[in-house]
């Protein structure tokens, strides 16, 4: 393969009389600027979002916070059988199964606790959920821990998170989109 | 020896042995669901259907007894087919449910299936429903969806409990495995139905739902219930245990295990001991180790400079190693000649495996003490003895009947040291408290109550600052001066086979996994 050799640009001489050009550049960076500062949302070439206070639209399989999952009559409609604490590679579930007072159902979780320092948010116990209980389709982020128990969290809450787009969590350390710096 | 050609392979057989048991024994499997080594042949489940040479029809392998000349093949594509078929039969009115059952991971039912099914079949109609918790007795659930009628545990109740408590009720898709009418099974072998039945059926209420069998670790261990000393199978996570299963020995326990000797799983787990303890001004209180173990010393170092005043008591669940190293401590440290013996008190026993002695290594701490030179006798004698005379005492172990009382009586006393896995009556007394291993963390060797000898080995180490209790022992003594170079068990029973008579023969130092009787 034969190399390339890189001709020397020639300028003409209106590009060698230098100051037209410097005026066209100033001309381009500001239009951006402008067009950054005041244009649309939709057209503007600039992508970065004034985070927490702007969000991007996550897409449909996005996996945020756990929700489990409620039958018609508002029990859980899982049944302890542990396959999700058995796929998750980072053992972050902890379920207790005790009989259920229902006689139709086995078994129910007593106490069923993610610990959320420890997930990695891999999405194996969706996949691995036979009764479709459990969904990372909320949409949120989990919230901030002040506190290291605070990060297990348990049935009730899991159970009132609802899917995309939900409510924000009760649980985990105030909200950022709650609590603004002041002046913003 | 007669041969017979199975897969091609010619194996020798035993006359009378049937097909599968030949075949099992040269290591070619052929499924089966109700035939069980130690139970009479039903031949009811057919899913051991094997072909056999000039024989028109298949035959169930495990009624089948070999004959000299026979050819058999387990393998080819019509016992597939025909398996495959048996199997979807068995899979008819079964709810598979394998999610919530807590067989699952250890069901023969599901495993079958993974090998010679694997389809939905081509049922179609609805299952039959029937009850699917019916509580058979204090501590079976049956399900009636997920047996297969097997009758293995109505068998077990019949040939081995000798108890015909359950049996086959109705016919067809209403058939269930029962009890009758106001007669629980509540034979003191209940639980064994549960380890019988290769499906989901008969469940065990205590260990119902507590784990899925997949996490459990296994270690063998002996069973500390009664002087039987069944050979057990230990299944624990993370420290705690869940349950006994037995462990198959011909010459203790065959292949069973009663369901008080179960139950005591518990106390593996009850209270347990991880951290040294020390009683203050404002009651026990936690304590780092070597604090307690320096505070004990301190305690009894008068003791031990005048060698007068001690009183000792040693649990019967001690192992000889453990027994040995008290023995010698409370002997040659603080000169005692008579040790008490905290026991459990005699109960219920039978014919087949339950003693009347419920502490499982009375044998073994009593012929090590003897052999030390040390009198025994039992808790209540000790307590009847005035406190004066005694300045001290030293307890090693939790387990016994006489602990409230002991404690009484050792509330009256200036200086009280207990060595314990788990919180007792004595716990809240005692001046210092070191936190020793239990049985089933423990390396060390029980004699049972027929002097057979039986190593238990550590399911898990122990846990904080728990340690085995001959460390403690060897600590307090070369503490008070006394240098006790005995670093690990293996030791001690090198030094007890040197140094004891009844063991010099018995060969402590290398029981085998089975155990070993001394020819006495």
């Amino acid at each position: 393969m034969a190399i390339r050799v890189r001709k020397q640009v020639e300028f003409s001489f209106y590009e060698k009389s230098y100051l037209p050009e410097v005026a066209r550049g100033v001309f381009v960076t500001l239009s951006h600027f402008f067009h950054n500062l005041f244009g649309r949302r939709a057209t503007r070439p600039l992508q970065t979002l004034r985070y927490p206070y702007e969000r991007r639209v996550y897409p449909q399989r996005f996996r945020g916070q756990h929700r489990l999952l409620a039958r018609e009559d508002g029990s859980p409609r899982c049944v302890a059988c542990y396959m999700c604490a058995t796929a998750c590679p980072a053992y972050c579930i902890h379920i207790v199964a005790a009989e259920s007072p229902d006689p139709k159902i086995e078994k129910y979780p007593a106490a069923f606790e993610i610990d959320m320092l420890r997930c990695i948010y891999c999405g194996f116990c969706v996949e691995a959920c036979p009764e479709d209980a459990i969904r990372m389709d909320t949409g949120i982020h989990t919230p901030a821990f002040l506190r290291r128990e605070d990060a297990v969290v348990g049935r009730v809450d899991l159970m009132s998170l609802s899917g995309q787009a939900g409510t924000p969590p009760a649980f985990g350390a105030q909200n950022y989109r709650e609590k603004k710096p002041a002046g913003a | 020896m007669p041969s017979v050609n199975i897969d091609g392979t010619s194996v020798e057989f035993k006359p009378g042995d049937s097909i599968l048991k030949t075949a099992k024994k040269a290591g070619i499997e052929i499924p089966y669901y109700c035939w069980h080594p130690r139970l009479s042949v039903a031949a009811n489940c057919r899913i051991c259907l094997v072909e056999l040479e000039k024989s028109p029809k298949l035959v169930p392998a495990c009624q089948t007894p070999c004959g000299d000349g026979m050819v058999v093949r387990t393998k080819s594509d019509k016992v597939k087919e025909t398996q495959k078929a048996v199997h979807e039969f068995l899979l008819i009115n079964h709810p598979i449910d394998c999610p919530i059952c807590d067989q699952a991971g250890e069901c023969k039912l599901q495993n079958y299936y993974m090998k010679l099914q694997l389809d939905q079949g081509p049922m179609q109609d609805e299952k039959a429903h029937k009850p699917r918790l019916e509580e058979l007795g204090p501590y079976v659930l049956y399900n009636g969806e997920r047996c297969v009628m097997c009758t293995r545990c109505v068998r077990f109740m019949e040939e081995i409990a000798k108890d015909r408590q359950l049996g086959v009720f109705e016919r067809g898709d209403h058939v269930r495995i029962g009890v009758f009418p106001n007669k629980p099974l509540d034979n003191p072998y209940s639980l064994n139905v549960v380890d019988v039945c290769p499906v989901g059926a008969l469940t065990s209420s205590v260990f119902r739902f507590k784990q899925r069998v997949w996490f459990l670790s296994r270690s063998p261990s002996i069973c500390p219930g009664c002087a039987k000393g069944c050979n057990v199978k230990v299944d624990h996570r993370s420290g705690i245990v869940y349950r006994l299963l037995p462990r198959e020995n011909d010459a203790v326990n065959q292949s069973w295990l009663c369901d008080e000797g179960r139950l005591t799983y518990a106390r593996a787990n009850d209270g347990r001991l991880t951290t040294a303890a020390m009683l203050g001004p404002q009651g026990v209180d936690s304590a780092a180790a070597n604090a307690a173990l320096d505070r004990a010393i301190q305690l009894l170092k008068p003791v031990a400079d005048s060698k007068q005043g001690m009183a000792a008591v040693l649990s019967l669940h001690a192992t000889c190693e453990e027994a040995y190293l008290f023995g010698r401590f409370v002997k040659e440290v603080c000169g005692v000649d008579e040790v008490a013996l905290l026991a459990y008190a005699d109960g219920v026993a039978d014919r087949f495996l339950r003693q009347a002695d419920k502490n499982p290594n009375r044998a073994g701490v009593t012929r090590v003490l003897c052999d030390l030179g040390l009198k025994t006798t039992d808790v209540a004698s000790l307590c009847n003895k005035a406190t004066s005379a005694v300045k001290a005492l030293l307890v090693l172990g939790h387990e016994g009947a006489e602990l409230e009382r002991l404690a009484a009586w050792a509330a009256k006393l200036e200086i009280v040291v207990q060595v314990a896995a788990a919180r007792s009556p004595l716990t809240a007394k005692a001046h210092v408290t070191l936190p020793a291993t239990n049985w089933v963390q423990a390396d060390g060797t029980w004699q049972n109550g027929a002097l057979r000898l039986q190593r238990l080995v550590p399911a898990f180490a122990p846990q904080d600052a728990a340690r085995p209790a001959h460390e403690w022992l060897a600590d307090l003594a070369n503490g008070l001066g006394v240098a006790f170079a005995l670093s690990s068990p293996a030791t001690i029973r090198a030094e007890i086979e040197r140094r004891l008579p009844s063991f010099a023969a018995a060969k402590i130092s290398t029981v085998p996994a089975e155990g070993y009787s001394p020819a006495s």
